[in-house]
C-alpha cells in the first residue's frame, strides 16, 4: 500500500513538472491557421535567431477563435495568425488586438494585402473553384460561381465549412455582401442539389481528389496547389465575375505579457527570410520583394472583388449564424 | 489502512468524475432552455437515439451470432482467428470511418480495385444505419465476449432436464434458454447503446458527408468552433448524459453478479470449417479491409490518379519522419501519455476496487460515483474537465499543459481499469486475508503480500487494453489539446482536415502498428508472468505472510 500511496503523488508531480518546464525562459505561444509545417518552420527560424521557446497550436480559424474566446479569463496566446481578414477585424472590434503595424513594414507590403486594420498580413491566399479534371466532364466546366447551380452539378460539389475555414468564411461574407439575396439563393440551391461541407479545406478537397465530387467550391489556393504538386489532376478555375484576395492577419494579442518579443516575431515573419517560408508553403507572400511560388497562376489575370473589409467584419457573426442554420441545418 | 485506500479512492473519483460533472450541471442547467428552442435540437437528439438503437441492434446481431457460431461450430486456428475479431475493438473508430469512406465513396478504393461501384453501399454509408454499421464493427467484439462469458457460466443441465421431462425443443427454448439469455441481451444492448450515443469520431467523419448531426458533434461544434457557447455545450452535454444514464441504470441491474472473466474462456471439441470461415470473414471485413484501405491511402502519391502502378510512394512516411513535420513529437507524446495513463488508471482502478471490496461507510456512494465516468460520454467529461481546470478559481496550472491530457485519458480508461481490478479481486477468497490476519499480519502487510500479488494477474491482463484505448483516444485529445502538443490522433485528424491525406494515413498506419506491436509484446510477456503467478501456492503465500516469508 505504501508503494501505492507513494506512486500517486509521483505521477501527479510528474504531470506538474511537465508544466513547470522552463517557465523562466522567454516563451511565445502562437495560434495559427497557417499550415502546421509553415508555423513550425517560422518557429524554428525564430528559435534559432533569438533562443525563444515557441509553442505552436495549429488549427482552423474557427477553432482558434473558439479557443481565444474560451480562454478569455486566462489568455494563453501571444500571437494569433488567422486565415480570414474579417476574423482579425472581429478580434479588433472586441478590443483584443495590440496595434502593431509600423510604417516601415507597411511600405514593403504588396498592394491589396493590407486592408484597414491594426495589424499586418503574414501573407495572402485566394479561393477558386478547384476541379478534378479526371472526373469533370469537359462540357460541365464552370466559368462562374453561379454555373454550379445547374442540375448537372447535383451531388458533385464539396465546399470547406465556413465555420471552420477562414478563407471560406471570408468568401461567404464577400459573396453575400456582393449578391445579397441572390447569394443566399445560390447556397440554398447547391444545398438542395446535394452539396456537402465535410470540414475545413483538406477534408473538403478529399472527395474531389478521390473523384467522388467534381469540384471544391471556394477552395483555398495553397492546399489545392500542394495537392496539384503531388501529381493530382486538379485545376484552379477563377470565376469571371471575380473572387476575393484574402490577406491573413498576424496579430499580437493585447493580453500578451511579451509584446516586445512578439513584435520581433512579426518582424521576422515579414522579413525576406520569413516570407520565403511563406512562399514555400504556397501562400502568397505579403511583401513585394519575395515572389510567389511558381505553382501559382498569374495573379494579374485574375479578377478580384474589392470588398469593404470593415463591413464584412460587422456582418461576420450574423452571416455565419444564418449559414449554420439555413444552409448547414445545424 | 483501509481508510487510506478509501481516501485515495474518493480523491480519484472526485477528480475524475464528480468535479467535471458537477461543473457541467452548474453551467449547463441554465442553458437548457436556450437549446430546447433551437430548431435543430429535436432532430439532433432523435438522430442520437436512433443511432444508439441501431448500433445496439447491429452489434448484438453480429456479436451474438459470432458467439453462437463458436458454440456450435468451433473455428480452427484459434490462436489466429480469435485475436482477429478482437482487433476492431482497439482500432481508432474515426480511422475506420475514414477508411470506409475511402472504400465506398464514388470512385472509391472498392471501385478502383474491382471496377464495381456499389451505389447502394455508398448511399448506405452516408446514412444513420451506415454510420451505425461502422460503429458496430468496433463494438461487436464486446458483445461477443459477453456472450462467450455467458455461455461458459450457463449450465446445460437445466435444458437437458427440461427435455428429459418431455418438453419440446421449442418449449424448452422458450422456458429455459430465453429467460436465461435475456439479461445478457439486455446488458449488451444497453452497453452498446451507450457506446453508440457517446461516439464522436465516426459521426464527425461520416456525418460531415451525410449532413447528419448528433449530440456529440453538436457539443464539439458549440464548444470548439467560433462563436463558442460553453453554457450551450454544457446543456447539450447534459442531454447526452441523461440519455446515457437512462441506459446505464438498467445496465447495472442486468449486469449485476455477472462479472465473468470472459477472456479466460477455454474451448474444446472438434473444429469446424464453417466456424473458421465465419470468424475469418468477420475479421476480414471489420479489421483487415479497413486497415488495408488506410495502408493503401498512405502509399498513394496522388489521390486523383488511382491505383495505377507508379502512383505508389513511401514519400508520406518520409514526410512524417522528418523532424519539422511535428509527427515524431506527436508519436512520442502519445506513447508517453499511453504508458502514464495505463499506470495511473491501473493503480487508481485498483485502489477504488479495493475500497469497494473492503466495504464500510460510503461504499454504496463510492460504487455509484465510480460508475459515473462509465455512464458519462467522453465528450461530456471533456467539457466538464475544461470547466473545472480552466475555471478562474482553480490554482493548479494543469489546463493547457500536457498534464490535462493525462487527466482526460485517465478519466476515459478508468472504468475499464476498475473492471479488471474488480475481476482480479473477485477471484480472491476472503479466507486468504483471514488466514493472513490469523497469522498476525497487519492489514497493510495482508494487502501487500496477499491481495496485491493475487489481483496482479487480472490488473496486468487489463493493461494492454488500457494502453490500446489511450493510444487511440481522440475526443479528449482534440478538446483538451494544449498549444504545442499533438498526439497521434490529433495529428492524423489535423493532417486529414487541413494538410495532406497521405501524411495523415501514414501516421495512422504507424500508430496502429505500434500499438499492435506493444500490446502484442505486453500479452506475450505479460501472460507468461500471469501463469507463474497463478502457479504459486495461494495457501502457502497467505500462511507465510504473517511470518514475513514471501514466496
Amino acid at each position: 500500500m505504501n508503494v501505492l500511496l507513494r506512486l500517486i503523488p509521483l505521477i501527479l508531480a510528474f504531470a506538474f513538472a511537465l508544466d513547470a518546464r522552463a517557465a523562466d525562459a522567454a516563451q511565445l505561444t502562437i495560434y495559427t491557421a497557417d499550415p502546421a509545417s509553415l508555423a513550425n518552420d517560422l518557429a524554428k527560424g525564430f528559435e534559432a535567431a533569438t533562443g525563444t521557446q515557441m509553442r505552436v497550436y495549429a488549427a482552423t480559424t474557427g477553432q482558434e477563435m473558439a479557443r481565444l474566446q474560451a480562454e478569455e479569463g486566462r489568455p494563453q496566446a501571444d500571437i494569433v495568425i488567422l486565415a480570414a481578414w474579417s476574423a482579425g477585424l472581429a478580434l479588433q472590434e472586441q478590443n483584443q488586438v495590440f496595434a502593431y503595424r509600423p510604417a516601415v513594414v507597411l511600405k514593403t507590403i504588396r498592394p491589396g494585402f493590407a486592408p484597414p486594420g491594426d495589424f499586418l498580413p503574414i501573407g495572402g491566399d485566394t479561393v477558386s473553384i478547384v476541379v478534378n479534371t479526371s472526373a469533370l466532364p469537359k462540357s460541365a466546366t464552370p466559368h462562374d460561381w453561379f454555373d454550379l447551380q445547374q442540375t448537372a452539378w447535383n451531388g458533385k460539389i464539396s465546399m470547406p465549412d465556413p465555420l471552420l475555414s477562414g478563407t471560406s468564411s471570408d468568401f461567404v461574407l464577400a459573396f453575400i455582401a456582393q449578391y445579397g439575396n441572390r447569394g443566399w439563393n445560390f447556397f440554398r440551391a447547391i444545398k438542395a442539389g446535394g452539396a456537402i461541407w465535410p470540414g475545413p479545406n483538406a477534408a473538403a478537397l478529399a472527395p474531389v481528389t478521390a473523384g467522388a465530387r467534381w469540384a471544391l467550391l471556394a477552395g483555398v489556393g495553397h492546399i489545392a496547389l500542394d495537392a496539384k504538386a503531388q501529381g493530382n489532376t486538379l485545376d484552379l478555375l477563377f470565376p469571371s465575375s471575380g473572387t476575393v484576395l484574402i490577406p491573413r492577419p498576424i496579430i499580437i494579442l493585447k493580453s500578451s505579457p511579451s509584446k516586445a518579443l512578439a513584435e520581433r516575431f512579426v518582424d521576422y515573419a515579414l522579413s525576406p527570410a520569413g516570407q520565403q517560408l511563406v512562399a514555400k508553403a504556397n501562400l502568397l507572400p505579403a511583401i513585394t520583394s519575395v515572389p510567389a511560388s511558381s505553382s501559382w497562376p498569374n495573379l494579374q489575370k485574375i479578377r478580384f472583388l474589392s470588398p469593404d473589409w470593415r463591413a464584412l467584419a460587422k456582418m461576420r457573426e450574423a452571416v455565419l449564424k444564418q449559414f449554420t442554420t439555413d444552409i448547414l441545418g445545424r | 489502512m483501509t481508510r487510506g485506500v478509501r481516501v485515495v479512492a474518493w480523491a480519484a473519483v472526485a477528480i475524475l468524475a464528480i468535479a467535471p460533472l458537477a461543473m457541467l450541471f452548474a453551467q449547463g442547467a441554465s442553458s437548457l432552455g436556450a437549446i430546447a428552442h433551437q430548431s435543430s435540437f429535436l432532430k439532433t437528439t432523435l438522430n442520437t437515439i436512433t443511432l444508439g438503437l441501431l448500433v445496439a441492434l447491429f452489434s448484438l446481431v453480429l456479436g451474438a451470432s459470432l458467439a453462437a457460431v463458436e458454440a456450435t461450430m468451433p473455428p480452427a486456428g484459434a490462436a489466429f482467428v480469435f485475436p482477429l475479431v478482437l482487433v476492431p475493438y482497439l482500432l481508432p473508430p474515426y480511422l475506420t470511418g475514414l477508411a470506409w469512406n475511402a472504400l465506398l465513396q464514388q470512385n472509391g478504393l472498392v471501385f478502383l480495385a474491382t471496377g464495381w461501384q456499389p451505389a447502394w453501399a455508398t448511399a448506405l454509408l452516408y446514412s444513420l444505419p451506415g454510420i451505425a454499421l461502422v460503429m458496430a464493427s468496433h463494438l461487436y467484439p464486446l458483445v461477443y465476449l459477453m456472450f462467450r462469458g455467458y455461455q461458459q457460466n450457463r449450465s446445460a443441465r437445466l435444458l437437458w432436464s427440461a427435455r428429459v421431462h418431455g418438453a419440446s425443443q421449442a418449449y424448452a427454448f422458450r422456458r429455459v434458454v430465453i429467460p436465461d439469455v435475456l439479461p445478457v441481451v439486455a446488458a449488451t444492448s444497453l452497453l452498446t447503446f451507450i457506446a453508440g450515443i457517446e461516439e464522436f469520431g465516426v459521426p464527425s467523419v461520416l456525418g460531415g458527408y451525410a449532413g447528419i448531426t448528433v449530440l456529440t458533434t453538436q457539443v464539439q461544434e458549440v464548444t470548439a468552433v467560433w462563436p463558442v457557447d460553453l453554457g450551450k455545450g454544457a446543456a447539450y452535454s447534459l442531454v447526452l448524459l441523461v440519455l446515457a444514464a437512462g441506459a446505464w441504470v438498467p445496465f447495472r441491474i442486468f449486469s449485476r453478479e455477472r462479472t465473468t472473466d470472459a477472456s479466460a474462456a477455454r474451448r474444446s471439441g472438434k473444429t469446424s470449417l464453417w466456424g473458421t470461415c465465419a470468424f475469418s470473414l468477420c475479421g476480414l471485413v471489420t479489421a483487415v479491409v479497413p486497415v488495408a484501405a488506410v495502408i493503401t491511402l498512405s502509399l498513394m502519391r496522388a489521390q486523383t490518379n488511382g491505383l495505377r502502378a507508379g502512383n505508389f510512394t513511401f514519400a508520406h512516411f518520409a514526410a512524417i519522419a522528418a523532424p519539422e513535420s511535428g509527427a515524431r513529437a506527436a508519436f512520442w507524446t502519445s506513447l508517453q501519455l499511453a504508458f502514464e495513463t495505463t499506470l495511473a488508471a491501473a493503480i487508481l482502478g485498483f485502489a477504488v476496487a479495493y475500497a469497494l471490496r473492503c466495504g464500510g461507510r460510503g461504499t454504496v456512494a463510492l460504487d455509484l460515483a465510480s460508475a459515473l465516468p462509465n455512464a458519462a460520454p467522453g465528450i461530456v467529461l471533456a467539457v466538464g474537465i475544461i470547466l473545472v481546470w480552466n475555471a478562474p478559481w482553480n490554482p493548479l496550472p494543469v489546463y493547457n499543459h500536457l498534464g490535462i491530457l493525462l487527466v482526460g485519458y485517465t478519466t476515459v480508461v478508468f472504468p475499464t481499469a476498475l473492471r479488471y481490478a474488480q475481476l482480479g479481486l473477485a477471484k480472491i477468497p476472503a479466507r486468504w486475508e483471514w488466514a493472513a490476519a490469523v497469522h498476525g499480519a497487519d492489514p497493510l502487510r495482508t494487502l501487500w503480500a496477499v491481495v496485491v500479488p493475487l489481483a496482479r494477474p487480472a490488473v496486468v491482463a487489463g493493461m494492454p487494453i488500457l494502453f490500446g484505448l489511450a493510444m487511440r483516444e481522440l475526443v479528449m485529445s482534440i478538446m483538451l489539446q494544449p498549444p504545442g502538443v499533438q498526439t497521434i490522433s490529433t495529428y492524423v485528424l489535423a493532417q486529414f482536415e487541413q494538410g495532406d491525406i497521405g501524411n495523415s494515413m501514414a501516421m495512422a498506419v504507424t500508430g496502429v502498428f505500434t500499438s499492435a506491436a506493444i500490446i502484442g509484446a505486453f500479452e506475450f510477456f505479460g501472460s507468461k508472468g500471469d501463469a507463474d503467478a497463478e502457479n504459486v501456492n495461494y495457501a502457502r503465500r497467505a500462511a507465510h505472510a504473517g511470518n514475513g516469508i514471501i514466496g
